[in-house]
């Protein structure tokens, strides 16, 4: 009886020492890993209103960005006369608007626009003023440069940066 | 055979024998794939096990590098993305380790909807911008790469792979749509035209709300027995991928 006591556990023993030696080969090579991931939602178009001052002869016109995206701005008014144009951070596109010379960022207002015209007497109070503003959402290609809208090939100018 | 007074059966010995032998040989194949023995003397030989880390850092525009594993990229501290805007953002792997060590890093890119769903949109798109000292694997696809970092990390070293970003601009043309109501329109002059008092000209773009992803999962391997042990352990041919060994 003793006999068989001790050759089994001689059996376990053997046993055990090949298993040991078999979890000790598969941790032969040495290694380690780590992982990690992100990414960032893409949002497209723009959204912009208009806010305008009424006065006599003038309308003092701001744009303001209510979209998520940076955007591109340009204004252009129709009165009962030729339209005469200042201010600070605007440029003439010869094209009959006038551009923001800056990228409007979203939640941004732009500065001020001043649209001058001339009051015909004939016309009295019966004539209408229009405001037509038009936005775009910045798009920069591979060199970093800003391009052009690609709803209007026409528009003239884009900021540099 | 005795054993204190105990008999031994011969098929008890053969089994002690066969373990003995097992042991033996199991010990010399050990020392051979042990990658970290050194022996200091012929009588004094000491084991030393270097343990092997890496870790995935990242370095956004005007930050700090930081240790992102297991972690999320940050990407861009940008509000919104700018579509085509090449954002500077630093992805690297650093050797966190005690010993030099071969790295790869398998990136995955692609593209999901608000809920999370896989989307089969292009990752192409998702553009990175790749460092010098990685070879990518020829197994590589638009949405799946493996890089392999040519020569060991040296212990405490970081290497970039990644040196920036850009989702590039053909995001903002593919699938887009021009609507008034249920009607499309080629053009934008052709919705202009047709566009009546009252009338809201829509636009719609395949990719507006989806999230591009980008996964990296850095793995290094030890610089001893090295050409076995990338075998065994990332299934190629080190110098067919363009690992230069030292080993």
């Amino acid at each position: 009886m003793k006999a068989v006591k001790k050759r089994t556990i001689l059996l376990v023993v053997a046993i055990a020492l090949v298993l040991s030696m078999t979890v000790g080969l598969t941790m032969a090579y040495f290694s380690d890993s780590t992982a990690a991931e992100g990414g960032i939602p893409v949002t497209l178009g723009g959204q912009t209103t208009i806010i305008e001052q009424q006065n006599d002869d003038n309308k003092v016109i701001q744009i303001k960005n209510t979209g998520e995206t940076d955007v591109l701005v340009r204004v252009a008014v129709y009165g009962p006369t030729a339209i005469s144009y200042t201010g600070e951070g605007w440029t003439d596109g010869g094209d009959g608007y006038y551009y923001y010379d800056s990228i409007l960022p979203a939640g941004k207002t732009s500065s001020k626009l001043t649209a001058k015209w001339d009051i015909p007497e004939d016309l009295g109070d019966d004539y209408s003023v229009v405001v037509v503003q038009e936005s775009d959402q910045v798009v920069y290609n591979a060199s970093g440069r800003i391009v052009k809208p690609e709803a209007d090939p026409a528009w003239a100018l884009v900021p540099k940066k | 055979m005795k054993f204190k007074g105990t008999k031994l059966s011969k098929r008890t010995v053969a089994l002690l024998a066969a373990a003995v032998v097992m042991l033996g040989s199991g010990g010399v194949m050990g020392a051979k794939a042990a990658p970290n023995i050194t022996a200091d003397s012929p009588y004094d030989a000491t084991l030393r096990l270097n343990s092997l880390a890496v870790d995935i850092t990242e370095q956004v525009a005007g930050g700090k590098e930081v240790t992102v594993s297991d972690g999320a990229f940050t990407l861009t501290n940008d509000k919104a993305l700018s579509v085509g805007k090449r954002y500077d953002d630093v992805i690297s792997v650093k050797n966190s380790g005690a010993a030099d060590e071969y790295v790869r890093v398998l990136v995955r890119r692609y593209w999901t909807d608000a809920e999370g769903k896989r989307l089969d949109l292009s990752p192409d798109y998702i553009e990175l911008m790749e460092m010098t000292g990685w070879t990518k694997a020829k197994g590589s696809n638009e949405e799946y790469s493996i890089y392999y970092l040519t020569s060991p990390l040296k212990k405490g070293a970081t290497k970039a792979l990644f040196k920036g970003f850009r989702v590039n601009e053909a995001v903002k043309t593919e699938g887009k749509k021009i609507m008034i109501g249920d009607k499309e329109y080629d053009s934008d002059e052709a919705a202009a035209e047709a566009a009546g008092e009252g009338d809201v000209i829509t636009y719609t773009y395949t990719y507006n709300g989806c999230k591009f992803n980008v996964e990296a999962e850095a793995q290094s391997v030890q610089t001893h027995n090295s050409a076995e042990a990338i075998r065994s352990l990332w299934g190629v041919d080190a110098k067919a991928v363009g690992i230069t060994l030292v080993d």
